[in-house]
């Protein structure tokens, strides 16, 4: 829809709303100043607080390793001390983890840090959060091409870097946030490099990239390219015959999920919709969930590792700015600005088509584009026709209650989060196996309760168990060397004196060893022996 | 007799307030409709909750961190993001009125409307106040009214071509279609009275 006001002289346009004096204001100028003399600096510095707020306690929170991670680490870990993953298959294009079949980058960039630091939490976690700094230099560059505003961008990457949503991703191994971050390289390498082919390749190279790092990219990578096409398909149809060297990428970049169809569907069938009732209004109703106020501002992910308890994905003093943006966005005739739009209305699809939503991890496709609309309200207020203490008055607001926000997100995050989402995190495995690394060797064999999920991969993690070792024996989620997991309830069958660790409720021997607590002084788990 | 935009215009608007009385009328059959109102204890619950978590839960921090003052703008955010829930206005006014009403939004913003603007604002400030307002029946009925005259805005937005007229007719019937088989306005009431 054309805006009739444009073409109205610019007095008349004049109204006493001050949403409607914004649009005049070209978003394609670089304020003059101190910003203007030092605007690297600016940039530095942004990337400096991502770094540090990535980086900060990132082996001691989140509080524990969750099973996802420890067996993404082990399998790296036994890439490369021996080639094969934990099941002995050789540099595998699909890693079957426990059973949904990972994609080969939600390993793979895990083994050059693990061959640095070794198997320990830090080193698990640290490609994450490299991938969420460069995600905040990215979100600078591609805000600096489609808005054509080095403020905006400046500001699309503070907010980027100060995200909650961003940095609940960017702090623990997954490989969601590698998966967005191909994304966010690919359309910026795009957008840079539009007119030639060299840019579509990139764009291609990367999204191939995302489609082998997460399952989700199996919907968003196809959905994006097609409103890529779409969008652009002018500049991408004068290319001709040059689309095929990009298309046989693309290609190429498919071929592991080709071969391994069957595989590659495990995931998607357990949690997606065509497992439900009325798959048409759940996805409906998904889809609406992702835009709820309430899951964006106020509560959040109700899953505790997406999100911390009382904060919603987004700052609530973005909210307003949000608003601005998007109306800002409508309101003006450039093109590229719209593509923000587009992205924003598609992004819900990936997780709207699985269960539960909404989702903050399946969402992940949203960043960074609601900071950069909140980037553009911030742009509108500074350039609307407003009185210098009208726009100081509002700026001062935003600020107040924008520090307040982000104080209680480091508050809520450093000082809750480790003990109130201990849980979630599947706390408690470390202590144990830190226990029974001490008393190894006392035992003839070490039995431990499989009640709360796959603990030989925790075994195996903070055991730092010898993947030469455990891949020849078989069945190894039910035992390996003298360990052995069980159900309800335990029988000796290797006699001589056993450790046996079961939740604080089952039925254990009476001589009580140890107690474990998780970090919200809950009592997890008991270590007994027998007699 | 008015015929060409005009007509189809008034058609249109015809068929949008039938649907919407009807769904008004649907819901007046309901015994309680949802309370967003502020509820004091549990306000009070979120302040204990929240100083579990802290190291010194009766020292000076954790009292400014958690007190009724810090969590009751969280408690009112919950309420107004209740009422604003994508999911919750496509019960109340169905896909039609929910497409109608963002339509509008685009048209008023786009064309910057003063009187649209006007109408924006009071509607906003009414979702702030129904957060307020102890009997949710009125704030409901308000509310509802207030939603549904929002999508009339769109209505210059469907008769400009055929195919979003085909659009319009075909969300209409599947609004109406869908009060009638979720007569039971799972979000909106707390009970249904059956007559």
């Amino acid at each position: 829809m054309k805006s009739s006001l444009s073409k109205l002289p610019r007095a008349e346009a004049r109204g006493i709303f001050f949403l409607a004096r914004f649009g005049y204001h070209p978003i394609g100028q670089w304020p003059k100043g101190f910003l203007a003399r030092n605007k690297y600096i600016w940039l530095l510095l942004i990337l400096a607080l991502a770094f540090a707020l990535r980086f900060y306690q990132l082996g001691q929170n989140p509080p524990h390793l969750n099973w996802d991670e420890a067996s993404n680490s082990y399998n790296a870990n036994s890439i490369l001390k021996t080639g094969k993953d934990e099941y002995g298959r050789f540099m595998p294009v699909l890693f079957k983890s426990f059973g949904d079949y990972n994609l080969a980058l939600s390993v793979y960039p895990i083994v050059p840090s693990i061959a640095i630091f070794g198997l320990n939490q830090f080193a698990v976690r640290l490609p994450s959060a490299l991938f969420g700094v460069v995600f905040v230099l990215f979100t600078y560059l591609l805000t600096l091409k489609l808005l054509k505003n080095r403020f905006t961008a400046l500001m699309a990457a503070f907010l980027i870097a100060i995200s909650p949503w961003h940095l609940q991703f960017s702090r623990y191994d997954h490989e969601a946030n590698f998966m967005q971050t191909f994304i966010l390289v690919g359309l910026t390498a795009y957008f840079y490099l539009r007119k030639k082919i060299t840019g579509l390749i990139l764009l291609v190279l990367f999204f191939g990239l995302a489609l082998n790092s997460y399952h989700g990219a199996k919907v968003w990578v196809p959905v994006l390219l097609l409103f890529m096409t779409i969008f652009d398909r002018k500049n991408i149809l004068k290319f001709k015959f040059k689309l095929i060297l990009p298309a046989l990428i693309l290609f190429a970049f498919c071929l592991p999920i080709i071969a391994n169809f069957q595989n590659s569907l495990i995931r998607g069938q357990s949690v997606g919709i065509t497992s439900q009732k009325q798959p048409i209004s759940t996805f409906v109703s998904g889809y609406l969930d992702h835009y709820s106020l309430n899951f964006l501002f106020n509560a959040g992910d109700t899953i505790g590792r997406h999100a911390v308890t009382g904060m919603g994905e987004l700052y609530v003093f973005e909210l307003p700015l949000i608003l601005l943006g998007i109306i800002a966005v409508v309101a003006r005739k450039e093109k590229l600005p719209k593509f923000l739009l587009g992205w924003l209305l598609l992004a819900a699809i990936p997780a709207a088509l699985a269960t539960p939503t909404p989702h903050a991890l399946r969402a992940i496709t949203f960043l960074p584009v609601w900071d950069i609309f909140a980037t553009i309200g911030i742009y509108a207020i500074k350039t609307a026709k407003l009185a210098r203490w009208t726009k100081a008055t509002v700026f001062l607001v935003i600020g107040v209650i924008g520090l307040y926000n982000f104080i209680t997100y480091l508050h809520l995050y450093y000082s809750h989060y480790p003990r109130q989402r201990a849980v979630d995190w599947q706390d408690g495995h470390r202590q144990v196996f830190a226990y029974i690394k001490e008393h190894e060797s006392e035992y003839n064999s070490i039995a431990i309760s499989n009640y709360y999920g796959h603990p030989y991969i925790f075994a195996l993690f903070y055991l730092g168990y010898d993947p030469a070792l455990y891949r020849p024996q078989k069945d190894g989620q039910n035992g390996f060397g003298k360990y052995e997991f069980f159900g309800s309830s335990w029988s000796q069958t290797v006699p001589g004196k056993a450790l046996i660790v079961t939740p604080f409720w089952q039925a254990h021997p009476p001589k009580v060893l140890k107690q474990i607590y998780t970090a919200d002084r809950d009592l997890r788990y008991i270590i007994s022996e027998t007699q | 007799m008015l015929t060409g935009k005009k007509g189809l215009k008034i058609l249109l608007a015809g068929l949008l307030a039938g649907l919407f009385c009807f769904r008004i009328w649907q819901s007046t059959d309901c015994v309680n409709f949802r309370s967003f109102t502020f509820d004091n204890r549990r306000i009070t619950a979120t302040v204990e909750a929240g100083r579990r978590y802290e190291t010194n839960p009766d020292g000076l921090l954790s009292k400014l961190a958690h007190n009724k003052f810090t969590v009751a703008p969280y408690e009112f955010g919950l309420n107004l993001s209740a009422l604003l829930d994508p999911k919750y206005l496509l019960d109340l006014i169905g896909p039609l009125g929910l497409a109608a009403a963002l339509i509008a939004v685009y048209y008023i913003v786009s064309q910057r409307s003063k009187a649209g603007l006007i109408y924006l604002a009071v509607l906003t400030l009414v979702q702030i106040l129904a957060t307020l307002f102890t009997s949710s029946k009125t704030d409901m009925l308000i509310l509802c009214v207030l939603w549904f005259l929002l999508g009339f805005w769109s209505l210059n937005f469907f008769v400009k071509t055929k195919a979003r007229l085909i659009v319009f007719v075909v969300l209409w019937a599947y609004s109406l279609w869908l009060f009638f088989i979720t007569w039971q306005l799972p979000l909106i009431c707390n009970e249904i009275l059956f007559k």
